[in-house]
């Protein structure tokens, strides 16, 4: 065994600050509003609620009592916490996922966290160079994403190191505070920036919401008041809630916002003691997340995108987290008085919510290197820093269209979530026992889990996950699976001026017929070509290097007729860069086996119970 | 044609808010200031 001296966390409080901390993410801000108004508004929150119920908390409750439990028996990480739970090897390296969740990442999550400090800074000094104009559409929208492509980028994969873009230093920094702070541990380093990093983004959300409530378009402008922000949002449409697609956003919304399956909560647990509350604990983390996310998400980021830059713009950002973020909200700030101020506080509070969640991705795999090398902290944190390091720098330079950002993403960051979510419920309910589990998170509890939530335990939430994570596979993955074996599908694009002219040149509800015609380029074959989306397929060329298609829209309700230019930016490349991920995060997987199956060989070497044969120690 | 808040849209707003705003407080509430009487539940597996 190692001669580490034992962590624990400073106070009940800073646990829960740190879990939550944890789970207040981008998301919170970004996603939840898109995701809520394109999926029902006010309706959306039924099934969201529903979720919330059978699925976040009661496998938050399974999480921290498994991970508490763990921690008794001498282990922090995933791989020697589920191999206890599921009584052998296969929980084991099951819970290598646990280790490569947040790792993995971490790999692409810290560069969304500089693009926040970089934007704060650009606020604190002055903002990004947008000036306030009524034509919105024309000179703002193409500004904010050259700065953003930039940013980030998006170009060509290595363009930030070949202009050595000033991003890079808000990267260096951004690393170094989360070294910095994993390295000084739990109570010292990650408790005491969540201490204060939650209450002052709780402060500065609010001063922001209060701005947002009394806000009016300037004159000239969109006309929308934020009672009509409002309503875009939480106007409930109950036929969304026919749709399936409206029930697998919902529970992933819940999801992946409670940071539930990802590997963190049942390492933060295991330095917990015996008689520290894991139910209040749990449940208040839970509800911490929720303020973040229905409140100041709910009610800040669409409602002020509504009013000062419209629906159109706004529909068109809430696709997922960063078009909103980085994209359409610098628009908002440049016609809002006080604007760089606001977009300063705001960036700081996304900035805030990235580094308290990367926080906790580092602390993992640092504990699970620790214990599986019998490594001391300097020698962990080295290592971890070093792999971290790695993944960054492969997903700082494969930045071409973010395809290695948005690939990690989708494996790692939303299907293997779902997978460990899955082991850690059934090996509470099924494996361990549904009554030892319950007897072990009532231990030192102040709340007794209800017997609803244990039948829920036991058979809603396992059975409702699983249907929920092939639905989600089914909806998503498809797409990223053709990617990999090289077949690119892609849309014509209308520009933001050509599509606000569209909306402006037919009423709303027009029954209007689409006639797609190509002025260029190689031959291609529109799939759904009478529609307003069509699509085609492009196989992956030798040496590929993307090219754009032009194309022509002509659009008539009868009466009218219109015609519009339109183009398609055919990714190609986008195969190679998502095949190079994998193979880097196939090798992370590897490395991490490789570790499980060392440790696993000293753990027993040491005697210790591998498999939760033994009573756990106080 | 964007539509004003609606009553239902208000109802499922103000509820959504003050649900998650009150279940906040109350378990700050209890974290901060747990009650001195309640003893701990019997539960745990044993030593």
């Amino acid at each position: 065994m190692t001669n580490q001296p034992t962590q624990q966390w400073g106070s009940r409080l800073g646990v829960i600050l740190a879990v939550a901390g944890s789970a207040v993410g981008l998301g919170n801000f970004l996603r939840f509003p898109g995701n809520a108004a394109e999926n029902g508004g006010g309706a959306f929150m039924i099934p969201y609620f529903l979720a919330l119920l059978i699925v976040g908390i009661p496998i938050g409750w399974a999480e921290w009592a498994i991970g508490r439990y763990g921690g008794r028996k001498g282990f922090h990480s995933a791989p020697g916490i589920l191999g206890i739970w599921c009584k052998g090897p296969i929980g084991r390296y099951a819970g290598v996922l646990g280790v490569l969740i947040p790792l993995g990442v971490y790999f692409y999550y810290v560069l969304i966290e500089s693009w926040c400090l970089y934007y704060f800074w650009k606020y604190c000094t002055g903002g990004i160079g947008l000036e306030p104009t009524t034509d919105v559409a024309s000179v703002q929208v193409p500004h904010t994403r050259g700065f953003f492509n930039e940013v980030v980028g998006a170009a060509d994969n290595g363009a930030l190191f070949q202009t050595m873009h000033p991003v890079l230093i808000a990267f260096v920094i951004t690393v170094v505070c989360n070294v910095w702070f994993v390295y000084r541990g739990l109570s010292k380093g990650i408790e005491t920036v969540c201490k204060y990093a939650m209450p002052v983004m709780a402060v500065l959300g609010i001063v922001i919401l209060i701005r947002v409530l009394t806000l009016s378009a300037p004159a000239g402008t969109t006309g929308q008041s934020v009672v009509d922000g409002l309503g875009y949002l939480w106007n409930p449409n109950f036929e969304k809630l026919s749709n399936f697609k409206t029930w697998v956003a919902a529970t992933g919304q819940i999801f992946f916002s409670l940071s539930v399956g990802f590997g963190v909560i049942i390492n933060y647990a295991s330095y917990m003691k015996k008689k520290d509350d894991v139910v209040l604990s749990g449940l208040t983390a839970s509800a911490t997340n929720e303020f973040f996310e229905v409140v100041l998400g709910g009610l800040i980021t669409v409602t002020a995108s509504v009013v000062f830059v419209g629906v159109l713009l706004t529909s068109q950002a809430t696709g997922g987290s960063m078009s909103l973020g980085f994209k359409t909200l610098p628009m908002v700030f440049a016609q809002m008085p006080g604007g760089n101020f606001f977009g300063a506080a705001f960036f700081l509070i996304l900035f805030l919510a990235a580094i308290t969640s990367s926080l906790s991705m580092l602390q993992p795999s640092k504990a699970f290197f620790e214990e599986a090398l019998g490594i001391d902290k300097v020698k962990s944190t080295t290592l971890v820093t070093v792999w971290g390091l790695i993944g960054n720098a492969f997903v700082l330079y494969y930045s071409k269209g973010l395809t290695a950002l948005d690939t990690i993403d989708f494996w790692v960051g939303s299907v293997f979530i779902m997978v460990v979510a899955a082991v850690q419920i059934i090996a509470f309910g099924w494996i361990f026992g549904l009554e030892r589990g319950i007897a072990e998170a009532h231990e030192g509890a102040q709340l007794r889990i209800p017997k609803f939530f244990q039948f829920v335990i036991k058979y809603v939430s396992p059975a409702y996950l699983i249907v929920i994570m092939i639905g989600f596979c089914l909806n998503n993955a498809p797409g990223y699976v053709d990617t990999l074996l090289g077949n690119v599908t892609t849309s014509p694009q209308l520009s933001v001026a050509a599509q606000r002219d569209l909306v402006a040149a037919f009423p709303a509800g027009s029954k209007l017929t689409y006639t797609w015609k190509q002025l260029g380029g190689s031959p291609v074959t529109l799939a759904d070509a009478s529609s307003a989306k069509p699509s085609f397929a492009t196989k992956e060329p030798a040496n590929a290097k993307n090219f754009e298609v032009p194309f022509e829209l002509t659009v008539s309700d009868g009466t009218t007729t219109k015609t519009f230019t339109a183009s398609a930016e055919v990714d190609v490349e986008s195969p190679g860069s998502a095949r190079r991920t994998w193979v880097f995060l196939l090798l992370t997987i590897a490395g991490l086996v490789a570790i499980t199956a060392i440790g696993a060989r000293r753990w027993k070497a040491e005697g210790r119970d591998l498999d939760g044969k033994l009573p756990a120690a106080d | 044609m964007l539509a004003s808040l609606t009553a239902l849209g208000w109802t499922f707003m103000l509820a959504s808010i003050l649900g998650v705003t009150a279940l906040t407080f109350w378990c700050f509430k209890r974290v901060l200031f747990p009650p001195h009487d309640e003893p701990d539940l019997p539960g745990g597996l044993g030593p």
